[in-house]
């Protein structure tokens, strides 16, 4: 007896489910209905008026509602023109040092970092991947300073999942604490050519306004090659929204003067930053410049970059 | 309360006659002497403690399916026994740590009824054959048992501390919590803000700000008419140049190309080519045909089999 009840309980509970759902998908055809109808009045009205008319309606977006930063980089301020000079990166700037990165992982893993690090290997030339095998990071920091390495990325995975990415800029330089999702590599995606030719790629950094946001621009910036070669056609861009970092690789073309192609090869992924240091890898005793606390996520319009 | 049957305190304790010869030595004797008669001199203190707290109630019993455990701070090994119990026993020691420093603690039976002095606490050397003999001499006259499972403790001790200061140069990892509730946030957010970016059409923008601000000078051609009238200019001038070439040298024309006009044919003519993708990815395009090229020119394949067939010809030859 009992389990009939049941069955015309669920039976019941379903029903009432797809009706909630056929009631909802009427409401929004009523509200986009009479939206259009309101927009055709507002343009009606506009014709009409001519020049008097009221202006345009603009949507509010939450970039708009930013909460003020009190570090936003105006161009050509004399602090951040000798801030630059005087940067752990000027080098890079200067051109006096060549861009080398050596790739290493946390703990032995092996499961999914692998082909992250192939693809990013591709994209930045002149790296080499190390296994890692219970060298403690400072101890890390010692032996790539004897080679000569400008950078040290060390990707971490948890769960079979690719989680995190420490970018160490040597000899002294800032260390820089990301957390990576949604990762997708170039194995998974389709339509990716398997090879290209490594021509020196050109750089978008988008919407990075504030002085961190400065600072983790050249940070990446110093693991690029010098001098782009515009006949490659290739783009690494770093768009920052919302303090997510999109990383996209691309090949561009000019179908005409004021419209490009995109054609995506290479990884995918987005960083959010979590901390950044002033040296190299040091918890205990690190300075940190910044750091996230979950306290601050707590405003949606407080953003760091 | 059951007495064990050899006691009647009247007959044995109280009052102890000249002449009926005690028989029963206070604890201390028996200790001195060794342990020698263990039924007949036990402790009527010790005996009660035991009788409640063993068979009844402790605070500091915790049993499990398999064993008793005693969770008193000073039991020398933490399990609950009639000879382990730090209550029950008139005398006992064990050794325990404070601050990195091992120390003796030892209980006897004069301080029994002062609790807050009843705990002797010696602190043992750092050496630890010389912390050893320490609890050899002052233990000279307590059970085997307590010497041998205070030893053992001191040793397990010991190495924890070592294990604890030697983690303490290294770099341990640091365990972080998920936070389900903020993991959930920023998945959300990250998707909205993908949303909002819109990536590829900024990318358009800026692409296209840097072709007007002239980064891509010399490297595309948007106007075919002009690309053409250029390739005429270029082909006027070496029509111009051969004429006058002809005037001066009577025989064998050559053909002669301006170095200017050869710049810039690179430059616009190279550009029609590189639009494809499978260009870029098979740039060694023009290896492989230099390469098949050769081949033809060169031995053709087939006699390369002729040679091994000689070759096993004259190996059945030999056999």
């Amino acid at each position: 007896m009992s389990k009939n009840n049941n069955n015309t309980y669920r039976k019941r509970k379903n029903w009432t489910k797809k009706n909630q759902k056929k009631e909802e998908e009427v409401v929004k055809e009523e509200k986009k209905k009479q939206k259009i109808l309101r927009r055709k009045k507002r343009q009606k009205e506009r014709e009409e008026l001519g020049e008097k008319a009221p202006p345009k309606l603009v949507q509010i977006t939450q970039e708009m509602t930013r909460l003020p930063d009190l570090t936003t980089v105006v161009p050509n301020d004399p602090e951040v023109l000798f801030s630059e000079k005087t940067d752990e990166m000027s080098e890079y700037f200067d051109k006096k040092k060549k861009p080398k990165i050596c790739f290493t992982t946390t703990g032995n893993t092996k499961v999914r970092s692998p082909d992250l690090i192939k693809d990013l290997i591709q994209c930045f030339g002149n790296s080499t991947f190390f296994a890692r095998r219970n060298y403690k990071i400072p101890e890390i920091v010692e032996y790539c300073n004897n080679r000569k390495y400008t950078d040290i990325m060390i990707i971490s995975e948890c769960n079979k999942k690719i989680n995190g990415l420490i970018h160490i800029h040597l000899p002294i330089g800032p260390t820089a604490h990301y957390k990576l999702s949604s990762v997708v590599t170039r194995s998974q995606m389709k339509h990716v050519p398997k090879k290209f030719v490594q021509y020196r790629p050109e750089l978008i950094f988008k919407n990075f306004s504030t002085r961190l946001g400065h600072t983790v621009t050249r940070m990446l910036n110093s693991l690029m090659p010098h001098n782009p070669q515009y006949k490659g056609r290739r783009l690494l861009v770093f768009h920052n929204q919302r303090d997510f970092v999109f990383f996209r690789h691309y090949r561009y073309k000019f179908e005409s003067k004021e419209k490009t192609s995109l054609s995506e090869i290479g990884p995918q992924f987005t960083l959010k930053l979590r901390t950044v240091q002033l040296g190299t890898w040091d918890t205990n005793h690190g300075e940190y410049i910044w750091y996230y606390r979950s306290k601050m996520g707590s405003s949606r319009l407080k953003w760091f970059l | 309360m059951i007495f064990p049957s050899s006691y009647s305190i009247r007959s044995k304790w109280w009052p102890p006659t000249p002449e009926t010869p005690s028989t029963c030595l206070s604890l201390r004797e028996s200790q001195l002497l060794g342990n020698e008669n263990k039924d007949e001199d036990e402790n009527v203190y010790e005996f009660i403690i035991w009788s409640c707290v063993g068979e009844n109630f402790c605070c500091f019993k915790a049993k499990t399916k398999l064993e008793t455990f005693c969770r008193n701070r000073y039991n020398l090994s933490g399990i609950c026994r009639r000879k382990l119990c730090p209550l029950a026993n008139s005398q006992y020691a064990t050794v325990l740590e404070h601050r990195g420093k091992c120390l003796l603690y030892m209980k006897t039976i004069e301080r029994i009824h002062t609790p807050n002095k009843m705990w002797e606490k010696i602190v043992l050397p750092d050496k630890y054959s010389d912390a050893l003999k320490m609890i050899d001499e002052k233990l000279q006259y307590f059970p085997k048992m307590t010497i041998n499972k205070a030893k053992q403790r001191l040793t397990r001790i010991r190495q924890y501390l070592m294990r604890m200061r030697r983690m303490k140069l290294t770099v341990q990892p640091k365990l972080v919590r998920v936070n389900k509730k903020v993991e959930r946030r920023e998945r959300k957010r990250e998707n909205r803000a993908l949303e909002v970016a819109k990536i590829e059409k900024s990318i358009n923008n800026e692409l296209v700000d840097r072709l007007k601000s002239g980064l891509y000078d010399g490297f595309y051609n948007f106007d075919q008419e002009e690309f053409e009238q250029m390739l005429d200019k270029i082909g006027a001038k070496y029509e111009e140049e051969e004429e006058e070439k002809e005037k001066e040298k009577t025989g064998g024309s050559t053909f002669v190309i301006d170095e200017e006009a050869e710049n810039e044919m690179e430059a616009w003519g190279k550009s029609p080519k590189i639009w494809d993708m499978e260009d870029l990815v098979d740039d060694n395009y023009d290896k492989k045909m230099k390469k098949l090229k050769k081949r033809k020119k060169g031995k053709p394949k087939f006699e390369i089999e002729f040679e091994q067939e000689v070759n096993q010809q004259q190996q059945r030859e030999k056999n």
